[in-house]
């Protein structure tokens, strides 16, 4: 069973890596990282798509229609990823499901000339799932 | 007064001596009057505060953990101080969720501890816990860390008061709100603190303080009996008598308090050997998890019989005069009193 480290790394495996981390959204820790992060400073990247991934989990609007936001489910963000796209790389953002408190995301910097972001997003989704679920 | 006479206080915050005990790559535990750090070759491994659920409320109280499984791990492993460890082997957690949630309780306890930077108490070398090692963390990085959570709790809401008082909402119609801010305001009573939120829905505290500072910059939530603002962190760094810590009124965690000095008295009633890989492994996990994180500078806690600044690499030996006295002990004839 993976841990953050192994799960870091499978995603570095991944084409066109450049960078992944586990990062807390609402305190904007990175509780791991691996590979490279933009401008060099991990700490300053977690802190930010925290608060980009915070916002996502708090926004009604983007939440599944019909999501009833104080039901059971509420325990789970309602957003599953974020993509944002830039001239040269993909930042992808990948809530992880735990039944108890815990508030991360995967982030994965893909470069856009070499990644695919169809397979990383299904990759990063399976490796979201097995960091916690085995 | 009493406690500061006996306790061998180094006067110095607990930060600064987390860092010189990082440098020299130490083993052991630091206790503050707030929580106590686990180190292990100058690695952050576990930490443990009175107003933070520990790692196996947050895995029962939320059902990720049966609580039969949680005790039959420390049953079986407790001793061997691999706890976390057996937690995986024995398949009811997966690695990556042990170390998450690890972490999570991790910097959650020592943002409260550092919070209040009081002078150390007392360092344990050699003492390991029972948990055993996840993931260990550089000290500066939860320095780091902790005083980054400061500053963006500042951000949020610049009021410190609602970290520590009963909180009351200001309003009772319906408010749409994220759902862990609901979740939060809905335990919000008029009576129970942050801490005791937190524990109601098994949640880290900190991540409840950001969002009860987020209800009262929306003017949703209020304390109720403004307690005196606590002494700034920063003045406690200064020598002189100890200040007494600002201590949430929580009945359990008085009684807790109390249970943990007693059976630190007990142990002190012995000729008490803690060698270099030993752990604080409890004869009741439960009561000792809860109350131990907050190891108060009590009259006649036990000495190190060397400063916390010496070599670590050696068994330390405890003594008290008299083996069946459960009073707490005399201060060793070396102890000098420093405030």
């Amino acid at each position: 069973m993976p841990g953050i480290d192994e799960s870091l790394l499978e995603a570095m495996r991944l084409p066109g890596a450049r960078g992944a981390s586990v990062v807390d959204w609402i305190s904007g820790l990175a509780l791991g990282a691996v590979g490279d992060a933009p401008g060099g400073d991990a700490e300053a990247t977690a802190a930010e798509t925290a608060e980009l991934a915070r916002l996502a989990t708090e926004s009604g609007a983007l939440a599944p229609a019909g999501d009833d936001p104080g039901g059971p489910s509420g325990k789970e963000p309602p957003v599953q990823d974020l993509i944002i796209t830039n001239a040269d790389s993909y930042h992808l953002l990948r809530f992880v499901a735990t039944t108890f408190d815990s508030t991360v995301f995967l982030h994965l910097w893909l470069d856009r000339g070499e990644g695919n972001l169809a397979l990383a997003r299904i990759r990063l989704a399976e490796m979201a799932d097995r960091l916690v679920l085995g | 007064m009493i406690a500061s006479a006996m306790t061998p206080r180094t006067d110095e915050p607990a930060s600064v001596l987390l860092g010189t005990l990082a440098a020299e790559r130490a083993s052991g535990a630091l206790s503050t009057e707030w929580g106590i750090f686990y180190l292990s070759a100058g690695h952050v491994v576990h930490v443990e505060s009175a107003v933070t659920a520990d790692l196996g409320d947050l895995l029962t109280h939320s059902g990720a953990l049966a609580a039969d499984g949680w005790w039959q791990a420390i049953d079986e492993a407790g001793r061997g101080c691999r706890v976390g460890r057996q937690l995986v082997d024995s398949g009811q957690l997966t690695t990556g969720a042990l170390e998450l949630c690890h972490l999570g309780a991790l910097f959650d306890a020592a943002y409260f501890v550092l919070a209040h930077d009081g002078p150390a108490l007392r360092f344990r070398p050699g003492v390991t816990h029972w948990l055993g090692a996840v993931r260990s963390v550089p000290v500066d990085t939860v320095l780091r860390e902790s005083r980054r959570r400061r500053e963006l709790l500042h951000r949020i809401w610049p009021e410190p008061t609602i970290d520590l008082a009963p909180l009351a909402r200001v309003r009772r119609d319906t408010v749409d709100l994220p759902a862990r801010r609901g979740r939060t305001l809905a335990q919000v009573d008029g009576v129970r603190t942050a801490a005791q939120i937190a524990g109601a829905l098994a949640c880290r505290t900190f991540h409840t303080l950001v969002e009860l500072r987020r209800l009262a910059a929306a003017g949703l939530v209020v304390p109720v009996t403004p307690t005196p603002a606590p002494a700034p962190a920063t003045a406690s760094a200064e020598p002189g008598p100890a200040p007494r810590p600002v201590v949430p009124d929580e009945p359990d965690t008085a009684l807790l308090l109390l249970f943990l000095h007693a059976l630190e008295a007990l142990l002190s009633a012995r000729d008490y050997s803690v060698p270099k890989g030993d752990c604080s492994w409890p004869s009741r996990p439960t009561s000792w998890t809860n109350c131990v994180g907050s190891a108060p500078a009590y009259p006649g806690s036990r000495a190190p019989s060397r400063p916390p600044s010496t070599d670590s690499s050696s068994p330390t030996t405890y003594r008290r005069p008299s083996p069946r006295d459960s009073r707490p002990s005399p201060p060793p004839p070396s102890a000098s009193p420093t405030a």
